[in-house]
């Protein structure tokens, strides 16, 4: 280890490191949530006899250690750069960036978890809508068109789809969406659609219905970068991207009520509040939410809609508005399959399942 | 407590060499309170076996010296021994042997589901030379501090280098600290560190997604065999670095445990590159004791053979590791007999067999069941798998910087470029500057590493 300076200068600049680090580490204030991964931070765990005895504290301190270490997301994001532009990766912490969006990579179909998405649908329809015209439309994610061109791997999508496709037959029409949908309709930064490019899902949707819709909107825009769920997940310098909403007479006259709380309460159709949270995109219906109904009291005709959705429904139910008395949107994430029946009237109601590639490969 | 761990970079180690180099001349009592505190951040309840096992080496290591001259020191040592290996025995082998002999007899015994403590086979094979070094003459250490000092010591505690008693037994009476060893020590950890960290781990994560794959492939078993491979030697010397960076900082010379093992040209070369302070155990406490080479052929083949077995199962109580030990016997014997030489002749052809003989015995090292070996050497050798996917494809331009960087780090071209650089009077001054601000630099690499990182897997808690 070279001259005198040199040593000298290794001990020095080290131990201000450690040192520095450390100090930093035991004064830090403690956080409670990390914006950029979307999860609550461990918090420093109880040293009780038996939690040091059984290891569980040790386990614990570990993981509050990493998770409150200071600068932790100029850590996250220099870990990032550095195996991203150094080491040349073509993805880090599972997402990859190509053509300016950034994606997760799915190379792996689940199949279990596909089985039991297919199972559920096919529950419902036995259990609540033997009579109703049923409906089932699937979500390519961006890996579909990011992998053609990439060479990303991806699973086998055809593979994939034609499970729920084969599996739906005989209770479900499908509605494909693969040709109406392209890149530009999804966030560079995020997994979601955008609502402001929906223009031809809405229509063939509806028009597989049997429905018509005039999309008469403006396009709003949230005057905040919107930074996606892969922003954060990456950890890269990516730019972020705009978050639009399409606004108009009709959507100021929509009625949505939640249901989540045990008895209904009025809601925004879009959250403003919520468009400069931690989840910007969960200004859409306000985010996850178990039940809810969309009322147009403008509507022509009594048609109802019960539509089983995953976060991407919240953005493209208000579009299909126009066309429906009311929507009742339903995420079976959040509530029981067999208390349904209880909620929700299916009496001569379209019946609609959307859902994205990923919720069913999860 | 793992070295690539944020409690032991920011929480541990500063304080630790705080209190050590402000304790005077309570150095060794210094470090070994803090080995407690370390050892017991992982096993909080043995360390008590390790302090145990401790006052046997201790209170034997006296006796031995004292009946140095009569019949007893043969049974002092060997009582002392035998408790060492059956403590170790009790712990690592017991829920083994019960197992198979279950298997066997058709039993239905419950097995014991003893939890191996971390390290032990560490700390007792150390304990174990210095009893024996003692009654081969070496002076019995009277402070039971600066024994405890030697057995417990943090920085090769968990996972090597085995530092024999006589190799240090100076330095624990008495040791410099110079600026220049501090400063080389440091350097050393943090090379050690990054190794680990940034590449071992990133390898790690590589033969864990191929594993994952369902695609087979030639190209994908390759992967598999080379990636597994450079991380295992990675990942342990890695460690190696880190201890004897640490030993440096404390003022110890710890031997080394690596050198440059995957530039060999046979598997004898091999082993005397690969975890060196293991093999110079056996040698010095098993091979030479039973006769060495200088026996008959049939006993030479025995020696070798259990050698082979006791460094299999040293690594852990499973048949993987009996016949991943086993597996170089007959590699030694041909190259002892004619193999040798022939590989002498030829660089290139030596060192592919090197390096795909030890290629397959790391598959055996890392399988659970050895049908795994053939069906990863059968996909080598494209036994009814394509060349290549799409996601073996993927695999090689994601991980392809790392591998080039692994391959680089496995040969010792950027030690003679140091050492080329520092030779010369621009290179050292080049070299004065920006030494410490690579170390920097390569620290908040890792640290970030450590931040971000889900996969930090400690691949010696079978040891």
């Amino acid at each position: 280890m070279g001259g005198k300076r040199n040593g000298r200068a290794v001990i020095i600049l080290t131990s201000m490191i450690f040192f520095g680090m450390s100090l930093w580490c035991m004064g830090k204030p403690r956080e409670e949530f990390s914006a950029s991964e979307r999860r609550h931070l461990a918090e420093i765990p109880k040293f009780t006899a038996d939690e040091v005895l059984s290891g569980r504290f040790m386990r614990h301190f570990e993981e509050y250690a990493a998770d409150q270490f200071p600068m932790r997301e100029e850590f996250r994001r220099l870990n990032s750069v550095f195996q991203f532009y150094v080491l040349g990766k073509k993805e880090v912490n599972n997402i990859y960036v190509t053509n300016g969006y950034a994606e997760k990579l799915m190379v792996k179909a689940d199949r279990d978890a596909a089985e039991k998405w297919l199972n559920r649908i096919l529950y419902i329809c036995d259990t609540y809508a033997g009579d109703n015209r049923v409906f089932l439309s699937l979500i390519p994610d961006k890996n579909y068109f990011l992998s053609r061109e990439s060479g990303y791997p991806f699973l086998d999508y055809q593979e994939f789809t034609g499970m729920f496709l084969h599996g739906t037959r005989d209770v479900a029409e499908y509605i494909p969406l693969e040709e109406v949908l392209s890149l530009e309709n999804y966030y560079a930064t995020d997994l979601h659609w955008k609502q402001e490019t929906l223009e031809g899902v809405a229509d063939t949707l509806a028009g597989g219905m049997g429905i018509s819709l005039s999309f008469p909107y403006d396009v709003g825009e949230v005057d905040a970068p919107f930074y996606g769920v892969y922003y954060g997940q990456a950890s890269l310098p990516l730019k972020p991207d705009k978050l639009k909403y399409l606004y108009g007479p009709l959507t100021e006259k929509l009625i949505v009520t939640c249901y989540d709380s045990g008895k209904p309460e009025i809601i925004s159709l879009y959250d403003m509040e919520k468009a400069y949270g931690r989840d910007a995109y969960e200004m859409f219906l306000s985010g996850s939410k178990a039940l809810l109904t969309i009322e147009n009291p403008e509507s022509k005709n009594d048609r109802e809609l019960v539509m089983f959705r995953d976060s991407f429904g919240s953005s493209l139910a208000p579009l299909l508005a126009e066309g429906y008395k009311k929507i009742t949107l339903v995420d079976i994430r959040y509530i029981s399959m067999e208390r349904i029946g209880e909620f929700v009237d299916f009496e001569g109601a379209d019946v609609l399942f959307l859902y994205h590639l990923q919720v069913l490969n999860s | 407590m793992l070295f690539s761990s944020i409690t032991f970079l920011y929480y541990f180690l500063p304080w630790a060499l705080l209190f050590y180099f402000l304790s005077g001349r309570y150095k060794n009592l210094v470090l070994f309170l803090t080995s407690l505190v370390f050892y017991a951040w992982g096993e909080p309840i043995y360390v008590f076996l390790m302090v145990f096992l401790t006052g046997i080496g201790y209170v034997f290591g006296i006796l031995a010296e004292k009946y140095r001259e009569s019949v007893w020191k043969k049974y002092l040592v060997g009582i002392s021994v035998a408790a060492a290996l059956f403590i170790l025995g009790y712990f690592k082998y017991a829920d083994f042997v019960v197992e198979n002999v279950a298997r066997v007899t058709g039993s239905a015994w419950e097995l014991p589901g003893i939890v191996l403590p971390i390290g032990i086979s560490f700390y007792t094979f150390q304990m174990i030379s210095y009893v024996i070094d003692v009654g081969r003459g070496q002076k019995a250490q009277k402070n039971f501090i600066s024994l405890a000092a030697y057995i417990s010591m943090f920085p090769q505690l968990v996972a090597g280098p085995i530092v024999r008693y006589s190799h240090i037994e100076g330095q624990l009476e008495q040791r410099i600290h110079s600026k220049d060893m501090i400063a080389g020590g440091i350097g050393r950890f943090i090379a050690g560190l990054s190794k680990k960290v940034v590449i071992a781990n990133t390898l790690g994560e590589l033969t864990q997604n191929v594993l994952d794959s369902g695609q087979p492939s030639l190209l994908l078993g390759w992967l598999y065999g080379v990636a597994g491979a450079m991380q295992i030697y990675f990942d342990f010397s890695g460690y190696s670095d880190m201890a004897i960076g640490l030993g440096e900082i404390l003022g110890f010379h710890f031997p080394e445990n690596f050198n440059y093992p995957f530039i060999s040209r046979s598997v004898a070369e091999f082993w005397r590159r690969w975890h060196m302070s293991l093999g110079n155990w056996f040698r010095d406490y098993l091979y030479i004791p039973l006769g060495g080479s200088r026996v008959s052929f049939p006993k030479y083949i025995r020696n070798i053979c259990l050698v082979w077995l006791a460094t299999g199962i040293w690594h852990g109580a499973a048949w993987n590791f009996v016949f991943w030990g086993l597996f170089f016997v007959p590699f030694f014997i041909l190259e002892k007999l004619w193999l040798g030489k022939k590989l002498e002749n030829s660089r290139i052809l030596s060192r592919c067999y090197l390096l795909f003989v030890i290629i397959v015995s790391f598959l055996i090292f890392r399988v659970e069941h050895m049908e795994e070996v053939l069906y990863w050497t059968g996909m080598m050798f494209g036994r009814g798998v394509p060349f290549s996917t799409r996601e073996a494809l993927f695999f090689l331009k994601d991980y392809g910087g790392i591998l080039i960087l692994a391959v680089f780090g496995c040969t010792p071209g950027a030690k003679h470029l140091y050492v080329k650089m520092k030779s010369t009077e621009t290179g050292a001054k080049v070299l004065d500057v920006l030494l410490p601000v690579c170390l920097g630099v390569m620290l908040f690499i890792d640290t970030a590493y450590l931040v971000n990182s889900s996969y930090n897997p400690f691949l010696y808690f079978r040891f």
